[in-house]
């Protein structure tokens, strides 16, 4: 927008609304965290976790900021089989459900992505997996708080540098509370509320616009939008695809979450959740597509959802984009908080370091870490870092690390030098292929690369891995 | 075709086939009649990315796809059919 | 023919397929909702939330 900078909120309205939940999220933390009495049972609510909770964690999870808000935006880019594309993102949920029953087969008394890695391939690969993770989780964390603040700057006029601070402190206090008891039971919350607030957005549109009109618009105007051979999207399908099963299959939020549920519950858990996930993105994609019939001029396409949404449905319309917002804001950097803060201390704290594990020690200590890894996040994002470059960047470095975890569970011949080679090359021609070729083949180019690595190097691979080796 | 008119100093493009366009601008003013000439008009060109790069990479993602879903679905049948070898 | 760009083999994805698809992805929304709270007052009334 110009100068004349009209918001779809009014900024006092915007606070209530951030008060309002940031409240609830605090007091609920603070309500579930008693449940806490061990160490384990704040980093893993207890373990027993139930089939309505641990689907909604792992959606909510899934649902971030990204998914509202450059759902949009891909339907804006690259139209119809954009938004598809976009939905494949949950086929990573999809297969790590029989990954999540392995994982708690081989590793019942496991913590992290870490203690896998460490423990099946030896410390080389160990810390080359510690720095791709760290690097994807601080680049998605940060990106999730500047998305944020931009978009309660956007919507609601409330200033950048107060809505990060608000957003960040909230999730942090209530991470802090209640640990994963915490981060589950918001998350459910904000699950409905999320599902709610799309399927009312997506419902009014279709109400308020005339499908037929819109398509015969784009015709004219956007023909790639509904061209069925579009390149790019379709380039854009596979390398979204590879992308998603990188982050789901080697990032610890998830398999804290394996770890956190009943084991019987974790694969029906992840698979329901790929179900609850996939038509997410079209729903709350397609209103973009009406931006040209509805003659809304883009500047930014990044804003094109909030903006649509406000134009078709008023004030209603920005209030539910801004709740919707907040809640997958708040569901993704809380998990994030938490995992990534387990995994810093779980593997370089008690392993590399040798803090000591002594109970109401190790408690006060991941709390010490949680408060760290958030004000370094808030400070990331008060410079004003763009970290979502890094955060596609990272693509071909999640997506190396595929074949490493299915080969390093399934397989005994899997051996630590092809990990660390499939890895370390897979990452290297992914991040060419991202300068050389293009963003839409960097993750598709590194798992191919990694796949290829350990498919050949399983033939040379004389030793068996003992399983047993994994029980600590 | 006019594309756009009113306050908004920027716009932004998507979904055009492929081929070239031309663009020109006009400001005016608060009365229709202040209005300036025509902008000299400047070009844009819609290029795709090439159709054997498309079907080669799409055939790469197909088949790197299908072989991590048959790898995760062997793995998963003979991993159940092992016996409890880790309880012990 | 080597000179061919996949743009120009245009094949425009059908109407009906837009439409149903937007519809299918709210039902589908809708759906999810309503499984969610399902299973929760199920889990919650088996005692097996957490």
């Amino acid at each position: 927008m110009s100068d004349g900078v009209i918001t779809l909120l009014d900024p006092r309205l915007g606070w209530a609304l951030l008060c309002l939940f940031g409240l609830l999220w605090v007091f609920l933390g603070w309500y579930w965290g008693r449940r806490a009495s061990s160490v384990d049972d704040f980093l893993l609510a207890g373990r027993k976790v139930g089939l309505a909770l641990g689907t909604a964690t792992a959606m909510a999870t899934w649902v971030t900021s990204n998914t509202v808000m450059l759902a949009p935006v891909f339907a804006l880019e690259k139209g119809l089989w954009g938004m598809v594309a976009y939905s494949t993102a949950s086929f990573g949920l999809f297969l790590f459900a029989p990954l999540s029953r392995r994982i708690r087969t081989l590793m019942p008394e496991g913590h992290t992505s870490g203690d896998f890695m460490r423990l099946r391939y030896g410390k080389w690969a160990w810390y080359l997996f510690l720095v791709i993770s760290m690097v994807y989780s601080v680049a998605w964390l940060v990106s999730m708080g500047t998305a944020g603040g931009k978009l309660m700057e956007t919507l609601a006029g409330i200033p950048y540098f107060h809505g990060v601070t608000s957003i960040l402190l909230v999730c942090v206090i209530y991470t802090l509370f209640g640990g994963m008891y915490a981060v589950i039971g918001t998350d459910f919350i904000q699950s409905a509320i999320i599902l709610a607030g799309v399927l009312l957005v997506g419902s009014l549109v279709v109400i308020r616009t005339d499908l037929r009109a819109l398509y015969d618009t784009m015709a004219v105007e956007q023909p790639s939008l509904i061209n069925a051979l579009m390149p790019v999207a379709l380039l854009s399908l596979f390398n979204n695809m590879f992308f998603g099963f990188g982050e789901v299959f080697h990032n610890n939020v998830w398999w804290s979450r394996a770890h956190a549920m009943r084991a019987e519950v974790a694969p029906r858990a992840f698979f329901l959740s790929g179900l609850l996930w996939f038509p997410i993105p079209i729903a709350a994609g397609f209103i973009a597509l009406s931006a040209t019939s509805l003659g809304v001029n883009v500047i930014d396409p990044n804003t094109v959802g909030p903006l649509v949404a406000g134009q078709v449905l008023g004030k209603v319309g920005a209030v539910l984009v801004f709740v919707v917002v907040f809640c997958s804001l708040a569901s993704s950097i809380d998990s994030l908080l938490a995992a990534t803060s387990d995994l810093l201390l779980q593997d370089l704290g008690k392993k590399i370091l040798g803090i000591s594990s002594e109970p109401s020690r190790f408690r006060l200590y991941s709390k010490f870490i949680i408060i760290l890894l958030g004000f370094l996040t808030w400070v990331l994002c008060a410079l004003e870092m763009d970290l979502l470059q890094i955060l596609f960047l990272s693509g071909p470095l999640v997506a190396s690390a595929i074949w490493p975890i299915i080969a390093g569970l399934y397989w005994n011949r899997a051996h630590w030098l092809a990990a660390v080679l499939a890895m370390l090359l897979g990452s290297a021609l992914g991040l060419w292929a991202y300068f050389q070729i293009g963003w839409y083949t960097a993750s598709l180019i590194s798992s191919v690369v990694s796949m290829a690595v350990i498919f050949v190097s399983v033939p040379f691979c004389r030793q068996t891995f003992d399983w047993k080796k994994l029980h600590e | 075709m006019v594309r756009y008119e009113g306050p908004d100093q920027a716009t932004y493009l998507s979904g055009l086939a492929a081929g070239n366009y031309f663009f020109r601008v006009m400001a005016k003013g608060p009365q229709s009649a202040a209005s300036s000439s025509w902008s000299q008009p400047f070009e844009l060109q819609v290029v795709f990315v090439g159709t054997h790069q498309v079907i080669l990479l799409s055939l790469i993602g197909l088949a790197g796809f299908t072989i991590l879903v048959v790898s995760i679905m062997v793995g998963h049948r003979l991993s159940q059919r092992e016996p409890k070898v880790l309880s012990s | 023919m080597s000179n061919l760009h996949v743009a120009e083999l245009f094949v425009f994805i059908p109407f009906a397929v837009m439409k149903w698809m937007i519809y299918l992805s709210l039902t589908g929304v809708g759906l999810g909702l309503l499984i969610l709270i399902v299973l929760f007052i199920r889990d919650w009334k088996g005692g097996r939330l957490w």
